[in-house]
C-alpha cells in the first residue's frame, strides 16, 4: 500500500465523521459518507479495486443499520469501523465475515474520540460565550468551525492513518491468529450494541410507562407477524391518529 | 392577523432562511459539546436573520447570547425550530415584549418533541430502509446501490431541511399567539407521535438487536435447543429482553450510555465465553 492511499482513506474518514461540517455535516456527512457501505465503497475506489470494498463495507453496515446517535449517545462508531475496517480487510486480504469481526472493536475503540471531541468542546463553548456576548462574529466562528475542525481532524484523521498503514501488516499477522472464540464473541456484542440507541430512543419516547404497550406492538408486529418496518410505521401512524381523534373527543366532552 | 409592528423591521426573505438553512445543515454538530450540544451551531446559524434584525453590536450581542443555551435536536426533522425562532426573533425586534425565557421555553419545549421522531422515524427508520435497499444491490455487486443512496438521502435531506425551516418560519409567530397551540395540544400532539415513535422502535428493535443462545441437551437421544424452545413460545424473545434490560438500566438506573457501552461487552463476551450466547 502507498503512503498516499492511507492517507486518503484517512481523510476521507475525517471528511464523513458525525463533527465534520465540510460534506454536509451531520445530515449528509455522517449519514452518507459516514455509512461503512459508503465507506467501503470510497477505500475500494482508493485501493483500486471498488467491487469488493462495496461489498465489505455492505458486510459492516448490516451491523450498523439503524443506528441513531440520539442526544449524542454514540454507541459505536461506524465510520471507524467502516473505512479502517473495510482498509485492513482489503490489505489483508481477508473474507467479509472476518471484515466484520475487524470492524467491531474499531467501532468500539473509535466511539472514544467523540467522547473525547464532545468533552473538550466544552472549552471552546466557554470561548465562544464570550465572543458571542461581544458580537465578535470572527471569533464566535472560529469556536465553531476554527479550534473544533483543528481538534476533530487530529482525533480522526491520525489514529485512521496510523492504524491503517502501520497496521496492515501486523493486522496481516493478527487476522491468521484470531482465535475463534474472540470472533464469536464480537460477533454476539455486535448483535447486542443496537439495543443501546433502542434504550436511547424509548427513554425520549415514554412519558407514562402504560405507552409501553404501542412498543410491544411494534414489536410483535415485526418478531411474530414477520412484517417489514414501513407497514408496522404506517401502522404506528394510524395507531398515533387514533390516539389524536380519542383524546379530543374526551376534550370536547369535558367542555 | 397580527398587529402592525411597533418598528419598522427589515423583511426575512427567502434568501436569508436559505442562508440559515445552509448554516445549520453543515455546521450542526461542529461545535458540540456534553455541557450545551448545539447550541453555538444554532446561534450561528441563526446570523443572517440576527444581523439583520439587530444592526447594533450591542443588541446583536444579546441576542446571541440568548440562544447560547442548551439545545439539541435531530437536525432535520427538527429544522421548523430554528424557522420558528427567525420569526419570534423578528417580532420581538418589531419591539413586541417577548421575554428571553419565552423564546427558551419554546425552543426547549419543542426539540425534545422533534429529536425522538426525527431519531426513531427519520434518522433510523427511512434511513434504514433505503440503506437495506442499497446494501442489497450493493451485495450483488451493483455500485449502482451506493449511489442511489447517496444521491436519495442527500436530496430527501435537504428537501426536508429547507421546508422544515420555511414552514417553521411561517408558523413561528402563530406558536406565540395561536388558540390552537395550547400546551393542552401540544401535549395531545406530542403523545401522538411518541406513540408513532414507540412503534417504530419496536419495529426497529426486533429487527436489529439480535441474540440467541446454543444451549442445548439430550434427552432419550434427542437432541433440543433451547432457542428452538423460545422461537416456539415468543419469537425474538432473548433480543426483547434484552433491548428490556437496556431501557430498564437507561431510564430508571440513569445508567450513561458509556457505562452501558461496558456492560454490553462484559455481558456479551462473558456469555460467549460461557456459551450461553
Amino acid at each position: 500500500m502507498e503512503l498516499w492511499q492511507a492517507a486518503a482513506i484517512a481523510f476521507a474518514g475525517y471528511l464523513g465523521w458525525i463533527a465534520t461540517p465540510w460534506l454536509g455535516g451531520q445530515p449528509i456527512g455522517w449519514y452518507v459518507f459516514g455509512r461503512p457501505l459508503i465507506a467501503g465503497t470510497i477505500v475500494g475506489l482508493i485501493l483500486g479495486d471498488l467491487p469488493t470494498g462495496m461489498m465489505i463495507g455492505a458486510t459492516i453496515n448490516a451491523l450498523y443499520i439503524g443506528a441513531v446517535t440520539p442526544g449524542g449517545a454514540m454507541a459505536a462508531d461506524l465510520n471507524f469501523a467502516g473505512y479502517v475496517g473495510t482498509a485492513l480487510a482489503m490489505l489483508t486480504k481477508v473474507s467479509p465475515e472476518v471484515a466484520v469481526t475487524l470492524a467491531v472493536p474499531l467501532g468500539l475503540v473509535g466511539t472514544f474520540t467523540w467522547q473525547l471531541f464532545a468533552t473538550v468542546g466544552v472549552f471552546f463553548a466557554h470561548a465562544a460565550d464570550r465572543y458571542a456576548e461581544k458580537a465578535n462574529i470572527p471569533g464566535l466562528t472560529f469556536m465553531l468551525m476554527g479550534a473544533p475542525q483543528i481538534l476533530a481532524f487530529i482525533l480522526r484523521f491520525v489514529p485512521a492513518f496510523l492504524v491503517i498503514y502501520f497496521g496492515a501488516p501486523i493486522a496481516n499477522n493478527l487476522v491468521a491468529f484470531i482465535p475463534a472464540w474472540l470472533t464469536k464473541a464480537l460477533t454476539v456484542i455486535g448483535g447486542m450494541l443496537p439495543a443501546l440507541g433502542m434504550a436511547v430512543l424509548l427513554k425520549m419516547l415514554n412519558k407514562d410507562n402504560r405507552y409501553m404497550a404501542f412498543f410491544l406492538l411494534g414489536f410483535l408486529a415485526v418478531a411474530a407477524l414477520k412484517l417489514p418496518i414501513l407497514p408496522v410505521s404506517v401502522a404506528g401512524v394510524a395507531l398515533a391518529l387514533i390516539n389524536l381523534i380519542y383524546t379530543s373527543e374526551t376534550s370536547q366532552k369535558e367542555a | 392577523m397580527q398587529e402592525q409592528p411597533a418598528k419598522a423591521v427589515p423583511e426575512i426573505t427567502k434568501k436569508d432562511l436559505r442562508a440559515v438553512t445552509l448554516r445549520w445543515l453543515f455546521f450542526n454538530t461542529s461545535a458540540f459539546n456534553w455541557e450545551r450540544m448545539q447550541h453555538i451551531a444554532f446561534a450561528w446559524s441563526l446570523l443572517p436573520v440576527l444581523k439583520k434584525l439587530y444592526p447594533g453590536r450591542e443588541e446583536l450581542g444579546a441576542a446571541l447570547k440568548r440562544h447560547m443555551v442548551f439545545f439539541n435536536t435531530e437536525m432535520t426533522i427538527g429544522s421548523p425550530i430554528i424557522g420558528a425562532i427567525a420569526a419570534i426573533e423578528r417580532q420581538k425586534a418589531a419591539g413586541e415584549e417577548i421575554a428571553d425565557e419565552t423564546i427558551n421555553a419554546i425552543k426547549s419545549g419543542l426539540m425534545g418533541p422533534f429529536a425522538a421522531i426525527g431519531d426513531s422515524l427519520w434518522a433510523s427508520a427511512v434511513n434504514a430502509i433505503l440503506l437495506s435497499f442499497a446494501m442489497s444491490m450493493a451485495l450483488q455487486g451493483n455500485i449502482l446501490g451506493p449511489v442511489i443512496y447517496a444521491i436519495a438521502w442527500i436530496a430527501l435531506t435537504w428537501y426536508m431541511m429547507s421546508t422544515g425551516i420555511n414552514l417553521g418560519y411561517r408558523l413561528g409567530v402563530d406558536v406565540l399567539d395561536s388558540e390552537f397551540l395550547t400546551p393542552q395540544t401540544i401535549e395531545r400532539v406530542t403523545r401522538s407521535l411518541n406513540i408513532l415513535g414507540l412503534v417504530v422502535v419496536g419495529a426497529l428493535s426486533a429487527t436489529f438487536v439480535s441474540l440467541s443462545t446454543p444451549i442445548q441437551w439430550t434427552l432419550q437421544q434427542k437432541a433440543t435447543t433451547l432457542q428452538s424452545i423460545l422461537d416456539g413460545m415468543m419469537p425474538k424473545f432473548l433480543p426483547l429482553l434484552w433491548v428490556g434490560l437496556v431501557w430498564y438500566l437507561h431510564q430508571f438506573r440513569n445508567w450513561s450510555i458509556m457505562k452501558l457501552l461496558g456492560f454490553t461487552i462484559v455481558v456479551g463476551f462473558v456469555g460467549s465465553l460461557l456459551k450461553i450466547f
